[in-house]
C-alpha cells in the first residue's frame, strides 16, 4: 500500500523547498520576527535622545544640580526675562526655559519637552519633600518604613506552575503553542489543498492516481508539507531564539520548554493535529478542478479551526470550564484543548488516552473516507462537488 | 499475449459511458479507437489503467489483470508540473513506475535525443512552447520503456514536422513488439498507422475488427467522374444519387455491376470524360455514416 510514498514524498518536498514562494516568505518572516523582536531597539533608534540646552530661572540653586543628578546634562541657571527666553527659543539658541518660582514652575519651549517637564517636576518633588520632612521632623526611618512595597507570596496547587511567575510562564507556553498549531495548520493545510487541486488541474493526476494508492498519495503529500512546516518553523524558531534572546518572556518560556513533558505533548498535539486537518485539506482539494475553488472549499474547515482557536483563547484563562473539558474530547477541537489542559490544569491519564486515541481514530476514518473521495474526486472535473458527491464515489465502483 | 477486453460496461449513476465493449489487441499490433467527444475512449483507457474500476466485465493482459507498470499512458489532457525541471519530472514520473532513477536519468537523456529536444533537459516545463510539453509528455509515457502504450489523442497541438516525428516513433515502437492503443480524431492518422480500428458510439462499438475488411464492408457503389456532360446521366435507372464534388461529381450507383452503363452513356454522347473512378472509401466517411456527425 505505501508504494511510491518515497519518490513522491521526496518530489514534493523538493520541489517546495526550491520554490520561489517558500524562499521568499520565509525571507519575509524572518524580517518580521527581527522587526517583531527588536521593536523596541529600532523605535528607539528613531527616536531624538538629544536633550534639548534648556535654562532654569530660579533662586534655588539645588534644583540644577538635583536635575543633573537625575540625569538631565544640559541644563544651567540662567535669570533672563521671559521676552528674552522667547526670543532665544524662537533664535534657536536654547531649547526650553523654565521659571520657578518657589515650587511652582513654567515652562516655554518650541515643541512638548517630555524628558525636561518630567526630570523638572520630579526634582521639585524631591526638593520640596526634604524641606517638609526636614520642618516636621520626622524619623527618616518612619519614611522608608512607609514608602517599602507590600511582599506578597502566592502558592497555586494546579498544574500550571507553583507561583504566578511560573504559571505566566506556562500559559505563554500554551499560548505560542496554540498560535504555531493555529497558523501553521492554515497556512501549511492550505498549501496541501492548493498542492493536490494544482495537480489535479494540471492533470499530472491522472498519472499518479494510476500508479499509487490514493491514501499513500494524500500521506505523501501531508508527509512533505509537513516535513517543510517542521523545517520553516525550524528555522523561524530558531532565529527568533537568537534575535529575542535577552527577552524576559523568552527566556521564561524556553526555561519552560526544557521540560520534557511540555516537549512531548507538544509534538504529540500538534503532530496528530496537523495530520488531521491536513488530510481532511487533501480530500477537499481533490473535490476541486480549480486553485480558487479551493480556498472557498476549504472554508468551513478553516471555521472549525478558528472556533477551537476561539475556545481555546478563552481557555487559556478559564482552563476548568467544562466547554473546555468537554471540547477537550472532540477530535477537531482536542489538538489545542487538551494540551492547553494538560499544561494549566491536572488530568487524568485516561482522559488525555481517549482524546488522543480519538484523535487517532478520526484520523483513519478521514483518511479512509478521503481515499473513498479521492480516486474519484481528482477524476471529477465537475463544478459542484457537494452535489455530486454519489458520482464520486460511484466513479471507483 | 494480448490486451483483451471483454463485455466492459461502466455506468455512473443513470449514465452508461460504457455499454458491453469488446476488443483484442495482439500483441506489437497498433489499434486505434475512434469516437466523437464523449464516446467513452478515455473512460475505456482509465479502466485498462486501472484508474476507473469497470461496473462489469473484465480487462486483462496476458489473461492477468493489468500491472501498471508495464503500461505507458499519455493523457489526453496533457499533465505536467509547469514549475518543475524536464529531467527532474520525468524521473519522478518512471520512479513511480518502479524505474531506478540511474536508469531513468539515462532514458531521459536518449528519448530527448531522439526526440530532437535534447537541449530542453534542464529548462522548466512552462518555458516550453506546447508542442515541446507534449513531446516531453509522451516521453513520460514511454521512458519505463512499457509493454502496452495507450495514447489519448497523441497527435492534437502538434505542428505537420513533429507529427511525422511522433509517427515515426510510434512505428519503431509497434516494429520493436510494443503494443500500442490510441485514439485520435484525425482518421489519416489512424487509417495510416493502425491495422485494427474500433469505432465508439455512445459507449457501443458500433465497428470494430482490421481496416481492410471493414473497408470492403463499407466499400460503396460510388464513382467519381469528371465530365462536362453529366446530364446526361440524369435519366438513368441505375444511378441513386449524382452530387458534385470536388472538381467533378460523386455518382451513387445501386451496384458497382452498372459502371459500364454509366460509361457507355457517356461514350455515346461523345462526352469529354477527363476522370472516371471508383471513389475509395475512406475511414473517415464510414465514421460520419456510422457516428453520425463531423468530429471536431
Amino acid at each position: 500500500m505505501f508504494h511510491n510514498f518515497g519518490p513522491l514524498y521526496a518530489f514534493t518536498l523538493k520541489s517546495r523547498i526550491r520554490s520561489k514562494a517558500f524562499v521568499i516568505s520565509t525571507a519575509l518572516t524572518i524580517l518580521f520576527i527581527f522587526g517583531f523582536t527588536n521593536i523596541d531597539r529600532i523605535m528607539s533608534s528613531f527616536e531624538d535622545s538629544e536633550q534639548a540646552s534648556a535654562l532654569v530661572v530660579t533662586e534655588n540653586t539645588a534644583l540644577v544640580d538635583t536635575m543633573k543628578s537625575l540625569g538631565y546634562e544640559d541644563v544651567a541657571m540662567s535669570d533672563i526675562t521671559e521676552e528674552e527666553a522667547r526670543a532665544g527659543i524662537n533664535g534657536g539658541e536654547y531649547g526650553v526655559v523654565a521659571f520657578v518660582n518657589g515650587y511652582d514652575a513654567r515652562v516655554i519651549s518650541e515643541r512638548p519637552e517630555q524628558e525636561f517637564t518630567t526630570i523638572l517636576q520630579t526634582s521639585l518633588q524631591q526638593l520640596r519633600n526634604a524641606e517638609l520632612i526636614e520642618s516636621a521632623d520626622v524619623d527618616p526611618a518612619v519614611i522608608t518604613a512607609l514608602s517599602e512595597p507590600i511582599q506578597l507570596d502566592e502558592s497555586y496547587l494546579g498544574r500550571g506552575g507553583e507561583n504566578s511567575d511560573e504559571l505566566l510562564s506556562s500559559s505563554a507556553l500554551v499560548y505560542v503553542m496554540l498560535m504555531l498549531l493555529y497558523i501553521s495548520i492554515i497556512t501549511y493545510g492550505s498549501m496541501i489543498s492548493t498542492e493536490v487541486t494544482t495537480e489535479k488541474s494540471s492533470r499530472v493526476m491522472e498519472l499518479i492516481i494510476s500508479t499509487t494508492h490514493p491514501v499513500t498519495h494524500m500521506l505523501a503529500k501531508v508527509s512533505a508539507i509537513g516535513t517543510l512546516a517542521l523545517i520553516q518553523i525550524g528555522i523561524f524558531l530558531g532565529f527568533g531564539y537568537v534575535s529575542a534572546s535577552g527577552s524576559e518572556l523568552a527566556t521564561t518560556v524556553i526555561e519552560n520548554a526544557g521540560n520534557a513533558r511540555a516537549v512531548i505533548y507538544l509534538l504529540v498535539f500538534f503532530l496528530l493535529g496537523y495530520l488531521l486537518y491536513a488530510s481532511l485539506f487533501a480530500v477537499l482539494g481533490s473535490l476541486v478542478s480549480r486553485v480558487e475553488e479551493s480556498q472557498q472549499m476549504v472554508m468551513p474547515v478553516i471555521m472549525l479551526l478558528v472556533a477551537a482557536f476561539l475556545v481555546a483563547m478563552f481557555g487559556l484563562n478559564n482552563p476548568d470550564a467544562t466547554i473546555v473539558t468537554i471540547l477537550s474530547f472532540v477530535p477537531f477541537f482536542a489538538p489545542m484543548l487538551m494540551f492547553l489542559r494538560v499544561m494549566l490544569v491536572d488530568v487524568a491519564v485516561w482522559e488525555v488516552a481517549l482524546s488522543i486515541g480519538l484523535l487517532i481514530g478520526t484520523i483513519g476514518v478521514t483518511l479512509w473516507i478521503g481515499s473513498k473521495f479521492y480516486r474519484g474526486g481528482v477524476l471529477f472535473y465537475g463544478t459542484n462537488a457537494i452535489k455530486q458527491w454519489r458520482q464520486i464515489l460511484q466513479n471507483r465502483q | 499475449m494480448a490486451l483483451q477486453i471483454e463485455r466492459v460496461t461502466k455506468e455512473f449513476g443513470d449514465f452508461t459511458a460504457v455499454d458491453d465493449l469488446t476488443f483484442r489487441v495482439p500483441q506489437g499490433e497498433m489499434f486505434g479507437l475512434l469516437g466523437a467527444n464523449g464516446a467513452g475512449k478515455t473512460t475505456t483507457f482509465r479502466m485498462i489503467l486501472d484508474i476507473l474500476k469497470p461496473t462489469d466485465g473484465s480487462i486483462t493482459w496476458n489473461g492477468k489483470a493489468v500491472d501498471h507498470r508495464i503500461v505507458g499512458y499519455l493523457p489526453e489532457e496533457r499533465g505536467l508540473y509547469p514549475k518543475s525541471q524536464v529531467r527532474e519530472q520525468l524521473v519522478f514520473l518512471a520512479s513511480l513506475k518502479g524505474m531506478r532513477s540511474s536508469d531513468a536519468k539515462r532514458a531521459v537523456k536518449s528519448w530527448l535525443e531522439r526526440l530532437e529536444i535534447p537541449q530542453y533537459e534542464t529548462m522548466r516545463v512552462e518555458q516550453l512552447s506546447k508542442g515541446n510539453q507534449q513531446k516531453i509528455q509522451l516521453v513520460a509515457a514511454l521512458l519505463h520503456n512499457p509493454e502496452l502504450v495507450i495514447l489519448d489523442e497523441p497527435f492534437s497541438g502538434l505542428d505537420p514536422v513533429n507529427v511525422e516525428i511522433l509517427k515515426r516513433e510510434v512505428l519503431a515502437l509497434r516494429d520493436a513488439g510494443t503494443t500500442i492503443v490510441f485514439s485520435s480524431h484525425r482518421m489519416e492518422h489512424v487509417e495510416e498507422l493502425c491495422q485494427h480500428v474500433g469505432i465508439l458510439k455512445g459507449g457501443r462499438a458500433v465497428v470494430s475488427g482490421d481496416v481492410p475488411s471493414i473497408k470492403s464492408r463499407y466499400a460503396e457503389p460510388a464513382l467519381f467522374i469528371e465530365t462536362d456532360q453529366i446530364h446526361v446521366l440524369e435519366s438513368l435507372t441505375v444511378i441513386e444519387t449524382i452530387k458534385p464534388y470536388k472538381s467533378g461529381h460523386l455518382v451513387r450507383l445501386h451496384s458497382f455491376d452498372d459502371s459500364d452503363v454509366v460509361l457507355s452513356t457517356l461514350v455515346r454522347h461523345q462526352a469529354n470524360v477527363k476522370t472516371f473512378m471508383r471513389q475509395p472509401v475512406s475511414l473517415n466517411d464510414i465514421f460520419i455514416k456510422e457516428v453520425g456527425q463531423h468530429v471536431s
